[in-house]
């Protein structure tokens, strides 16, 4: 990514996106969870009311059934059950007799029974059983069946007319239930009615006349032991009622479907309303989101736009930056930490770069003015050649004045492009084996005209058995420009001393002159071009003060050194070089 | 006219001098910055060219220190250096004219000549005396018309009476702007040369322009004589 703000605000957003990704949804997660922890225990309230509600109804619909059946059945065991009575008994329970009609006793009761039947039944004393039918008459009051036996036995069971609403007992049940216990079961009638149906047996104590033919009978009905204090020919008979009384389970199922009603649209209500709740979750979670979102670019970008704010500074002071201004405008106390080393590296490269520049400059114009004289000498020669018509001798004259300064330019056009090469670097040492004290003869040789014309004395103490190798010719330019400047800065009747020894693991050439000296403050510039102690010095030789400066260079190049010593007596060059003696150059020179 | 040429390079100076001198100047020569200013403080030079880098002294210095004292000679700078800033430098210090080397020979003597008119006022290059014309910038002389032959000694002469006309010029002020330093100071080479001015200015002409002043010197006709 090119743009460091953007990529900085991308994996900023990405980061922040990640953990308010996590971060929601682990607390949705759990908000979630809660919920459906509520939700979970509501629903199982609602379940365990539903289940208390069925039961409650059930079990007062039991306790309807069982107040029914044993107000009955205590009715008929403590009275001496008549018609009459057991129709009051049930009359004060409230409820019609069907069919209504007026009746003699309980057999009347019978549906559908004859008269004659009737009455043979009520001769059969004891009467064994009884039977009742009676119909809701309001929807939610149900239809209650109600049968009490006396005895075993089942003298009706071939009545058609009862055959519907006939209660089966089960004979076992008849005989080995519990005094006073009741039964619980369900049954459905043959004519359809799905009923619940209470079972009780109760003791039913009478007394019967002393009949004789009832004595036979006596053991038949398992009669109780005769009562002494009784009348005799009566007996106390027990008997055991079972009482069944039912009711229409309708209404109840009408009452249970009413609560399975209730709570199925309270858990569609308790669904509909997490699924609400979730969704509004869902969505505050999502809002919430999206704010903190919007939070984090905008905090994000302030960040990094904040964070950023050096580096734009530092952009903006480099971008300030001119051909003509190298100055970073950056202030050095606001700089933070990171970007110490930069702005650093940055002040001390451009301040490089201008002094680089300002050389560079400054070069141009020495060149340029180095150049503009002697091309000025030339042009005016020519001019003064060119005015006028002249004799031989004259033009000769004028014609060797601009010979001497197109020398002149040549000359500093050689040392200008000398050290251009060596800036470029592509100036390379051409070895060559010889001796150092030939090289440095010829130097003499070649300096002494020059010398002379200024009464100057020349004195060489050359090292005679001195064999290197070496680049020759730049060795011969280094000692030429040493003695050249000694000429150059002696004073009159002076002498200059060239000495050339070898020295522990190189070479030193000395040149030593009586001048003036050089100023103090003049040393440490005086390898720089074009520099010169004395602003202008022309002379008929050309030495532009670039002497030294190639002298220099070309020492560096040979991996030497050069140290300039100068007092008001004279000055003293000494160059060492690491150059080795060729012993066997020697040896074989002696041979 | 004399002129100071204040030049360290040899060459340049050498040739600047056969230049001028071949023009009818006169010319002192001065190799450093010391001797340029014993040599102006001297004599009366017409005008002084001056180069910037010079050893011991400096252009720029020593015209200031001129400037400084009163002096009140035309300067002409010679100077290597061709940025603004240094002609306006150069021009501040009180240089009259600037020239940028290399320059062309002709055209330092123009403004050698602009100067000397600046000095004597005169910004027609041509001087009238009656029917008199010398043309100062192309150097030829003509009366009624027709074109007089001069050499460079005598038309300086001519020259300097032009430029004082009315006024009288003394023997020693012709020596002074005529002749450099190492002329022979013979007292009656200004009268030599007069004479070879009449011959050719006034011998066949009327009336007489060259007139002499006894025991003062020359003067050349004005308006009022």
């Amino acid at each position: 990514m090119k743009s460091i703000r953007r990529s900085l605000l991308v994996y900023f957003l990405l980061l922040g996106l990640g953990s308010l990704t996590a971060v929601s949804w682990l607390a949705f997660r759990s908000a979630r969870s809660t919920l459906e922890e509520k939700v979970e225990s509501t629903r199982n309230l609602i379940l365990a009311q539903h289940r208390q509600h069925v039961e409650d109804a059930r079990s007062a619909f039991d306790r309807r059934l069982l107040e029914r059946a044993r107000q009955l059945g205590t009715t008929l065991s403590r009275e001496g059950l008549s018609p009459n009575e057991s129709l009051n008994a049930l009359g004060l329970l409230g409820m019609p007799v069907l069919p209504a009609g007026p009746l003699h006793g309980p057999l009347w009761a019978l549906e559908g029974m004859s008269p004659w039947m009737t009455n043979r039944l009520h001769r059969m004393r004891p009467i064994d059983m009884f039977f009742l039918v009676e119909d809701g008459a309001a929807d939610d009051s149900p239809t209650e069946y109600c049968q009490t036996y006396y005895r075993s036995g089942s003298p009706w069971q071939r009545s058609r007319s009862l055959k519907e609403k006939w209660f089966e007992l089960d004979p076992q049940l008849r005989e080995k239930m519990p005094v006073l216990e009741e039964r619980f079961d369900e049954l459905t009638l043959k004519n359809g009615d799905h009923v619940r149906r209470v079972t009780i047996k109760m003791p039913k104590t009478r007394v019967l006349p002393a009949l004789p033919w009832r004595q036979f009978g006596k053991g038949l009905f398992n009669p109780q032991p005769s009562n002494p204090s009784r009348p005799r020919g009566e007996f106390l008979e027990t008997t055991m009622i079972f009482v069944q009384y039912a009711a229409e389970l309708r209404p109840l199922e009408r009452h249970i479907r009413h609560f399975e009603e209730d709570k199925t649209s309270s858990l569609l209500e308790l669904q509909a309303d997490t699924d609400r709740r979730l969704a509004q979750l869902e969505k505050s979670f999502f809002i919430i989101g999206l704010i903190t979102f919007l939070g984090l670019m905008l905090g994000g970008s302030f960040l990094v736009w904040n964070g950023l704010r050096p580096l734009r500074r530092l952009s903006e002071a480099v971008g300030e930056i001119s051909d003509k201004d190298f100055r970073l405008r950056f202030d050095d106390k606001r700089v933070p930490d990171e970007l110490k080393p930069i702005v650093e590296r940055l002040t001390t490269t451009l301040d490089m770069l201008r002094q680089a520049f300002a050389r560079e400059k400054q070069a141009t114009q020495d060149i340029s003015h180095e150049l503009r004289t002697p091309l000025a000498a030339l042009m005016a020669t020519l001019d003064v050649a060119l005015k006028k018509q002249r004799n031989a001798e004259e033009y000769r004259e004028l014609l060797e004045e601009c010979r001497g300064s197109a020398d002149y330019m040549g000359h500093l056009v050689e040392r200008l492009m000398a050290l251009a090469r060596l800036d470029a670097g592509t100036d390379r040492l051409r070895m060559q084996t010889f001796e150092l004290n030939e090289l440095g003869r010829g130097c003499l040789d070649m300096i002494r005209p020059l010398a002379s014309a200024k009464g100057i004395t020349l004195r060489g103490d050359l090292d005679e058995s001195l064999v290197v190798e070496a680049d020759a010719d730049k060795l011969r330019e280094i000692i030429v420009n040493l003695l050249h400047n000694a000429v150059e800065y002696n004073r009159h009747d002076g002498t200059i001393d060239l000495s050339i020894r070898s020295e522990g693991q190189g070479v030193v050439l000395e040149v030593r002159d009586t001048g003036i000296g050089i100023a103090p403050d003049a040393l440490p510039r005086l390898f720089e071009r074009f520099y010169r102690a004395d602003p202008s010095r022309f002379t008929e030789t050309p030495h532009c003060g670039l002497g030294l400066s190639i002298v220099k260079s070309y020492v560096d190049l040979m991996a030497g050194r050069v140290d300039v010593e100068s007092g008001p007596d004279g000055t003293t060059f000494r160059i060492h070089l690491p150059l080795r003696p060729r012993v066997e150059a020697i040896a074989s020179m002696a041979s | 006219m004399r002129v100071l040429l204040v030049e360290d390079h040899r060459s340049l100076a050498r040739s600047l001098c056969r230049g001028l001198e071949e023009e009818g100047f006169a010319v002192d020569l001065a190799e450093d910055g010391d001797i340029a200013n014993q040599k102006a403080r001297t004599a009366d030079y017409d005008v002084i060219v001056l180069d910037v880098m010079l050893p011991k002294v400096d252009g720029l210095t020593l015209l200031k220190k001129w400037r400084e004292d009163g002096l009140k000679t035309h300067v002409l700078m010679l100077t290597a250096k061709d940025s603004v800033e240094d002609k306006v430098s150069g021009l501040n210090t009180g240089a009259d004219d600037y020239l940028t080397k290399p320059f062309h020979l002709e055209e330092l003597l123009a403004r050698v000549r602009a100067l000397i008119r600046r000095r004597h006022q005169a910004k027609d290059p041509v001087i009238k005396v009656f029917d008199l014309e010398i043309d100062t910038a192309g150097r030829k002389v003509r009366r009624a018309g027709k074109l007089i032959h001069l050499t460079p000694r005598e038309y300086a002469l001519l020259e300097l009476l032009a430029y004082h006309r009315g006024q009288v010029v003394s023997r020693r002020m012709v020596w002074e702007h005529l002749y450099d330093e190492y002329d022979e100071n013979t007292s009656n080479v200004v009268d030599v040369y007069i004479r070879y001015l009449r011959t050719k200015i006034d011998k066949d002409f009327e009336p007489p322009l060259i007139l002499t002043r006894w025991g003062e010197g020359y003067y050349l006709r004005g308006e009022t004589d």
